[in-house]
């Protein structure tokens, strides 16, 4: 069967084929136009009528050779030049809804400013609403509301727009609370120097498992609302059993930032990670 | 569902491309998707019918090439194929594998009429 019009004949074997397309009957050109039907003449003398869209027979490759994340990796770039233009350290901090990342970064925010006075600002990722910036701001702490509406994620466009909302940092902290969800986040490099992820004992242990693709480009893992553990049968070795599987060698820090045990420890890396920024 | 706003670039991409080479329809996009990369083809299909309807792009057929997961054992030094994060060496048996590589997704090329 010709593989061009589906007549019996075979390119080969009598149509007449200029690259990809027959001899047509006089005055029938090749402009692309809809599906249309016609007749042809084969070699033979014998005629056909078949349809066919001019498309088809014009076909040809165009080869790209693209990332498709090309256009945020290009700006993510940008974003970490300009943080470390600023010599701020820069978190991207992922979770699910309700690990309690607003709660561990007002804990945070308070503790800085009275043990380790810094400038501190917050990006707040969420679909909608700006309840979290109107906490964070609570603190005293500048804070803007990124709203995402459909997305799952934030990504670098929308940190660099949020960043000309914030006052200028210098030597400082930014902090970007990413929209709760253990999926989308992971694929949207920011800029950011270091990724925590955040998990609490109430979800269960399994979560690195679950949601290797987040835990495997984690510089931390916080288990926070470690306050419950009493009340739960969260088998904390098997957690870091299974987020050591998917990421080798990560650091974990337990802690509940409602009774502040551990967050010593958070404070400690956190002050570590801005002075291995030079 | 971040596979929407990945299609959406795609789509963005690709009708960028085929207006370029003057063409008036894009019959066929190839991709290249790491087994590790965060997009699952599926998902990446269903939002590319989506987000291509109306477009040069419309009806277009995504061909998805999937390339394999590489990763290195830290503690035996191996370097072994993955199919997924968390995977064991597939010399030593443990899971201490250190990702290095499929987790690309690339546009590859496109058929235009």
């Amino acid at each position: 069967m010709c593989a061009i019009c589906g007549c019996s004949g075979t390119v080969d074997a009598g149509h007449v084929s200029d690259e990809d397309a027959h001899q047509h009957q006089p005055g029938h050109g090749h402009e692309p136009g809809p599906e249309h039907e016609h007749e042809h003449v084969h070699a033979d003398g014998s005629v056909t009528r078949h349809r066919h869209s001019h498309s088809l027979l014009t076909r040809r490759t165009i080869e790209v050779e693209r990332d498709l994340l090309a256009d945020n990796d290009a700006v993510a770039t940008d974003n970490r030049r300009q943080f470390a233009a600023m010599r701020t350290l820069v978190l991207n901090l992922m979770s699910s809804p309700g690990s309690g990342k607003t709660t561990l970064l007002e804990q945070t925010l308070l503790r800085l400013r009275r043990d380790v006075p810094m400038p501190v600002a917050v990006i707040e990722g969420d679909q909608q609403t700006s309840l979290d910036a109107e906490r964070i701001r609570k603190t005293g702490v500048p804070a803007v509301q990124v709203n995402t509406g459909k997305a799952c994620h934030l990504d670098a466009l929308m940190v660099k727009r949020a960043l000309t909302e914030l006052p200028p940092l210098r030597d400082g902290l930014l902090l970007i609370e990413n929209v709760g969800n253990l999926v989308c986040p992971a694929g949207f490099d920011l800029g950011e120097q270091r990724r925590v992820v955040i998990a609490s004992v109430t979800e269960g242990e399994d979560k690195p498992l679950k949601y290797p693709g987040m835990f495997a480009h984690a510089d931390l893992v916080v288990v926070s609302k470690i306050d419950l553990l009493p009340y739960l049968d969260f088998d904390g070795d098997r957690f870091a059993r299974y987020a050591e599987q998917v990421r080798p060698g990560v650091e974990l820090l337990w802690l509940s930032a409602r009774t502040g045990d551990g967050m010593a420890a958070w404070l400690a890396w956190l002050r570590q990670q801005r002075s291995s920024l030079g | 569902m971040h596979e929407l706003a990945v299609a959406q670039r795609l789509v963005a991409m690709i009708v960028e491309e085929a207006v370029r080479s003057q063409a008036h329809k894009i019959e066929r996009v190839r991709l290249r998707l790491g087994h590790l990369s965060h997009v699952e083809p599926s998902s990446l299909e269903l939002s590319f019918a989506a987000a291509s309807r109306g477009t040069l792009a419309d009806g277009a057929e995504l061909q998805i090439e999937r390339t394999s997961g590489a990763a290195r054992c830290l503690l035996c030094g191996a370097q072994t194929v993955v199919a997924r994060h968390g995977a064991a060496c597939s010399a030593c048996g443990e899971c201490a594998l250190l990702v290095e590589g499929g987790e690309e997704l690339r546009l590859v090329s496109l058929e235009v009429s």
